[in-house]
């Protein structure tokens, strides 16, 4: 037997059929990142594969016996040090030990000698050994946090039905929430690149689909931004992503594809997925969405009230937020969207006096200083996402920015309140920048300097010179805006950050 | 046969120099008073203007009409006022107003007066000047009548020019430290014998010598108070600001200088000594440092891995600069260039190099031989488009940056976007350029846009490709294509011959210099 491998080996070494085959076309993933860059810009398109010109696969037929032959041994006699070896497969995802059907048929032909339809079998084993694979796993790509489904394999899709489509098939991907088995709810999303006309959560776009086309090596399939992959509730939560190639007129409805003639499945995988959720899912941010509200409404009140006195420019902004959750869902608060007219007119009653009573509530609750802080922020970090948090955020800026002027009290409950919601702080003095960038007069003392940009006792002075040099820069970019009240807030800052630079002696 | 010539417009001073027949750059001297730099001032009487330092002869009497600081309004959309003189937004209330452009020209038709065959040249803008001001200097060449070769950066010059110097081996990486009177440049640059590579560049567009004498005026009006408790008053700025510049000048190698001053409760002569105006100075040197930080940081460097530090500037003979610097990088700058004449040196060196050789005696074309350099993009240019916010996951508007700062030039990037919505018939080009990588749409300055229609009745996500192309002389080229109908939107960013420019220069034509 050995020496039928050697001989076969030997054939096949020397075949120049081989050498065709190493050109077969090869899926090139390297534009996969792109998904992430267009979801940063506008939306995914066509371009996963790169196109390589097709290799016609007819002229193995003579040969074909001996090249799975080879194949299947070659793969026989390398696989387990290829697996093991290949750093790019997370170890969870390399294959087991255990012997595979193909390990199992070649022990068996060997004990067995029976050589009667051994192509045929072979054929299956080599298919099904060789077919598409997946695995989910966290990722990042383009500086983005992503949940990536990896593929490996071939797209094994019959020719004659991609030339219908132009050698293109349309590849398509679901997620949904299987840790209930008897209550599986599909994922939504609002972000117009990642969701279907139903709002299910989805990535699909066409892909050219040459003959023979494989994945030689795990690669990114389909990307989802983690910030999009928002399960049903808070805590361990079992997703199944379901992968489907199909033809390129397949419509696709709840989450399955439609019956009809012109829509056909080539392909369709399952891979799962288990996370912990740490944040509120979107069935209880729809439940929470009253305690939300209110809570921010009360923070927003309560930073009215940080001079010691609330004008009624605060009240309006803090009227005009809450005017505008009235359309608030799911779908609405993940995009922004805030439609009105999607909000039936018989609740719209009801939730504007619910509403209103969160104002008039909590400015008596700060009237009688039963507001308490602590239990505010303590209830925004339970039920609010950080999505939320941000825009409670964003929400108080503009308070704090309505009169023209930021003192010293908004600016210290301002940055207590970001500290607190444990928020990027970050991201949070980036957003204060662009409120401040737009505010012309900020309290001048040795205190609000420093709170300004966020300084704080527990910061080193290393940290302290650091943070100032960071905020001179971002300034000093700004010293040419062509915004005239920036331009001039930008020198002002860039002079306030220089001068605590000296004053501690960075 | 045209000469061979390099402009240095400063903010307090400008320069001109040509090649000689050696190819060694040669500053040209004033044909007033034989001087290498010029007073970047301006006397304006009517049609009747005197440029240079005997503008500043006016300061006292009329300082109204004399017109300083223009390279620091080059990039605002700001005018003169000869009724108020000073800078402010142009109202459209005031018939007696100039542009940073037109008093720009006039100082380089001066320039130009000092030799003959001045039709071309190469002119200098700090490294950090953004579109909008590098535009206004071309306009200014414009209404000149100087063609311009190309802009160079200031810091880049210098460093062109030191690593030319006959005899002088250059090897290593240079910080090019560009302290003048109105803006700073810090640039860190690799040069290997006379090839120049810039690496990065930051700079402060409101820091220089300038500042230092605005300092000085401060105590001078704090110490007049303290005498006759009133202050000096500010219509006589222009003047103390003048006089605080001569004391600089003596704090930079006395211990104390002073001055006679006339303020409303009678004359003072005040003394300030050089601790007093270090030490008013050191929010400025302040910055510089965090500038050179940031340079460093930017570059992966730290100050062991810079070898060589250079001085440029005249606002660099300031000890206490060179202390602060000597002190942050461990070791003292070189010496041996001119600090106020080494970037007309290098522009005069570039126009040479971006000179057709035909042109160029043997000698030239020898002392130019070897002489190489490439520079980077000192900004991030981008376009504006649709995003969703990773934090709130909310759809808007941001910046998309195509080309990245300190991306060695001439370079050429496209990167594909997608239309938003079914039959959408156009897309904004936006062009963007920040000097920070900015998301924020307010933090980035749209220097273009236009529309490209769309072929109607097509689904969303129809890919538009843009290109942006910059060359080594910072010209940027925008091509935005609808990748499915081909169709083309091209923005050349180069300077144009708009109506407004036309009647500008007839404005500067009918102007006599003195």
């Amino acid at each position: 037997m050995r020496l039928i491998i050697l001989t076969l080996a030997f054939i096949l070494c020397f075949n120049p059929i081989i050498s065709d085959e190493q050109s077969l076309p090869k899926l090139d993933n390297k534009n996969i990142d792109q998904v992430l860059k267009e979801f940063k810009k506008i939306r995914p398109t066509n371009q996963r594969l790169k196109k390589e010109q097709g290799f016609d696969f007819n002229k193995l037929k003579p040969f074909v016996h001996i090249i799975i032959i080879g194949a299947i041994i070659i793969s026989f006699m390398s696989r387990g040090k290829e697996e093991d070896d290949n750093p790019d497969v997370p170890d969870k995802y390399k294959k087991s030990k255990k012997k595979t059907k193909i390990d199992n048929f070649v022990e068996k032909h060997n004990k067995s000698h029976q050589s009667s339809d051994v192509i045929e079998r072979l054929d299956e084993a080599l298919e099904e050994e060789r077919s598409l694979a997946l695995y989910v796993d966290y990722d990042t790509a383009e500086a983005q946090d992503c949940i990536t489904l990896f593929a490996k394999g071939r797209i094994n899709i019959d020719s004659n039905k991609l030339e219908k489509d132009a050698f293109k098939a349309k590849i398509t991907c679901y997620v949904f929430d299987g840790t209930e088995e008897k209550k599986q709810l599909y994922l939504k999303c609002a972000d117009s690149s990642f969701h279907d006309e139903e709002y299910l959560l989805c990535s699909s776009r066409d892909m050219e689909i040459p003959i023979g086309a494989e994945y030689y090596e795990w690669s990114r399939i389909v990307i989802f931004p983690s910030q999009l992959v928002v399960p049903p509730k808070k805590g361990k939560r079992k997703l199944v992503f379901k992968l489907f190639f199909s033809s390129l007129n397949t419509k696709f409805e709840k989450g399955v594809p439609r019956k009809n003639k012109n829509s056909e499945i080539y392909i369709e995988r399952i891979s799962k997925f288990e996370i912990d959720y740490k944040e509120p899912g979107f069935l209880e941010t729809k439940e929470f969405a009253d305690d939300v509200n209110r809570n921010t409404i009360q923070l927003g009140m309560a930073l009215a009230n940080a001079d010691g006195h609330i004008k009624q420019r605060e009240i309006d902004i803090i009227k005009n937020w809450t005017k505008s959750q009235y359309g608030w869902n799911i779908f609405d608060f993940l995009q922004g969207n805030r439609n009105l007219d999607s909000f039936p007119v018989e609740n719209e009653n009801q939730k504007k006096a619910e509403l209103s009573f969160f104002i008039s509530n909590a400015y008596d609750e700060l009237k009688d200083k039963r507001l308490s802080m602590s239990k505010i922020v303590e209830e925004l970090n339970n039920k609010a996402t950080s999505a939320q948090k941000y825009e409670a955020m964003k929400f108080l800026l503009e308070i704090a920015g309505s009169d023209d002027k930021l003192g010293i009290a908004e600016d210290i409950l301002l940055n207590k309140t970001a500290k607190a919601l444990n928020l990027d702080l970050k991201h949070f003095q980036e957003m204060k920048s662009v409120a401040i960038a737009n505010i012309s007069d900020i309290e001048h003392s040795e205190t609000m300097d420093e709170t300004v940009f966020n300084l704080t006792e527990d910061m080193s002075k290393s940290d302290k010179c650091k943070r100032l040099r960071e905020e001179y820069s971002k300034w000093n970019r700004q010293t040419n805006n062509s915004n005239e009240g920036i331009r001039n807030r930008a020198k002002k800052m860039v002079e306030l950050a220089a001068n605590l630079r000296k004053k501690y002696s960075c | 046969m045209s000469k061979v010539i390099g402009i240095d417009l400063g903010t307090t001073f400008s320069a001109i120099a040509s090649l000689d027949d050696m190819g060694n750059p040669e500053v040209i001297p004033s044909i007033d008073d034989n001087r290498k730099i010029t007073a970047s001032a301006v006397y304006v009487n009517g049609n009747n203007v005197i440029v240079g330092d005997k503008a500043l002869d006016h300061i006292i009497k009329e300082p109204n009409k004399v017109i300083v600081q223009t390279k620091r309004e080059m990039e605002n959309n700001m005018v003169y006022s000869i009724n108020e003189g000073a800078w402010k937004q142009n109202d459209g209330n005031e018939t007696e107003i100039y542009t940073p452009a037109q008093i720009s020209a006039l100082i380089l038709k001066k320039l130009k007066d000092y030799t003959s065959e001045v039709n071309r040249a190469v002119i200098t803008v700090p490294a950090m000047f953004a579109e909008s001001a590098r535009q206004a200097t071309l306009d200014a060449a414009k209404l000149a009548d100087i063609e311009v070769i190309e802009l160079i950066n200031e810091p880049t010059a210098a460093v062109l020019h030191y690593a030319s110097l006959p005899g002088v081996e250059v090897g290593g990486r240079v910080m090019i430290y560009d302290l003048g009177g109105g803006t700073f440049d810090v640039t860190i640059a690799e040069v290997k014998n006379k090839k120049v590579d810039v690496i990065t560049s930051r700079g402060d567009k409101y820091l220089g010598g300038k500042d230092f004498d605005l300092e000085i005026t401060k105590l001078m009006n704090k110490k007049y108070k303290e005498k006759f408790n009133a202050e000096l008053d500010s219509k006589n700025n222009k003047e103390y600001m003048k006089k605080a510049e001569d004391m600089k000048k003596i704090l930079s190698v006395k211990d104390k200088a002073s001055v006679s001053i006339k303020g409303p409760k009678g004359e003072l002569n005040i003394e300030i000594t050089k601790s007093e105006f270090e030490e008013s100075i050191q929010t400025y040197i302040e910055k510089t440092k965090m500038l050179i930080e940031e340079a460093m940081e930017s570059a992966g460097m730290n100050p062991s891995r810079i070898n060589q530090v250079l001085l440029v500037g005249g606002s660099t003979r300031v000890p206490a600069v060179v202390e602060s610097l000597t002190k942050l990088m461990g070791k003292p700058p070189v010496k041996g260039v001119n600090v106020d004449e080494a970037v007309v040196c290098g522009a005069a060196i570039y126009a040479g190099l971006k000179t057709e050789h035909k042109s160029l005696n043997q000698k030239q074309k020898e002392a130019l031989s070897k002489v190489e350099l490439t520079d980077v993009c000192n900004f991030y240019m981008g376009t504006l488009v649709q995003t969703t916010d990773q934090r709130t996951g909310r759809a808007t508007m941001a910046n998309s940056i195509i080309i990245k700062r300190d991306t060695k030039l001439p370079v050429s990037v496209t990167q594909r976007y997608f239309t938003i919505y079914e039959n959408q018939t156009g897309i904004d080009c936006n062009v963007t350029q920040s000097e920070g990588e900015e998301n924020n749409r307010e933090f980035v300055n749209v220097i273009h846009e236009e529309q490209l229609s769309l072929p109607p009745n097509r689904p969303a996500k129809q890919p538009v490709d843009i290109t942006y192309s910059y060359d080594v002389s910072g010209k940027i080229h925008c091509l935005f294509t609808d990748v499915d109908s081909g169709n083309k939107h091209e923005i050349e960013l180069k300077p144009d011959s708009t109506k407004e420019l036309d009647e500008s220069k007839k404005i500067v034509e009918k102007i006599v210099i003195e």
